[in-house]
């Protein structure tokens, strides 16, 4: 999973799993200069919360997560209940 | 002995339309103004510094980031709620700027220009002197 969280440092992000649930919550924090005049003003500030739904149950121990140029990368392991497993076929012979 | 105060000249910055082809995504930005200087924010994840293009020419600040798509991914997308590819803006500031000194940053996918004003349009203090 990856998502865009420009400015907001690793120790202001909240990242948790369970089951196949996903929430990413965080802050970023006004870095402007609070006595100068805007001219535009598109950036956002604050905390934010997202909730994901994962397609399949995932192993929070083996979660791994990096941050780099304000890109949040996740990989999550699919729990081994949920990997595929393959049935022997047994044909009978008589 | 007159008195003249000197104002701080308005700093507008305006958009505009570029006509090249491809696809473009716009960075939001924050422009704010400080005595010395117009500083610009722009919001540009996932960009490499050196990637970074950015060029001022006659009142036309320019801002261009090449990104290599880096979802290649292994497997269907189960969500895909936003793309990668190359940020562009460009601003027509009307404000006096000394190109020479502009400097610029990129740090956890933010880029940070500074544009000093020019000597001239800061506003001066003046003393006043009594007799």
């Amino acid at each position: 999973m990856e998502t865009e969280v420009p400015g907001v440092k690793a120790e202001e992000l909240d990242v948790t799993v369970v089951g196949n649930e996903l929430t990413v919550k965080g802050t970023r924090s006004d870095d402007g200069t609070e006595k100068s005049v805007y001219h535009r003003r598109e950036r956002g500030t604050g905390s934010f919360t997202r909730v994901v739904a994962l397609p399949s149950e995932v192993n929070p121990d083996a979660v791994k997560a990096s941050l780099t140029d304000g890109v949040l990368l996740l990989t999550l392991p699919k729990a081994e209940t949920a990997k595929p497993r393959k049935i022997k076929v047994n044909t009978e012979t008589k | 002995m007159t008195l003249e105060a000197t104002m701080p000249q308005e700093a507008a910055v305006s958009p505009t339309e570029h006509t090249r082809g491809g696809s473009y995504y716009r960075p939001n930005v924050d422009i704010f103004e400080l005595p010395g200087e117009l500083v610009v924010k722009a919001d540009m994840p996932g960009a490499k510094m050196d990637e970074i293009d950015i060029q001022f020419e006659d009142g036309s600040l320019v801002i261009h980031a090449h990104l290599t798509t880096r979802q290649d991914t292994q497997g269907p997308f189960s969500r895909k709620e936003y793309g990668v590819g190359d940020y562009y803006r460009t601003f027509r500031v009307s404000e006096q700027i000394d190109a020479s000194r502009i400097s610029a940053e990129y740090t956890a996918g933010i880029l940070t220009l500074h544009l000093p004003k020019t000597e001239a349009v800061k506003p001066r203090k003046i003393q006043v002197e009594g007799k």
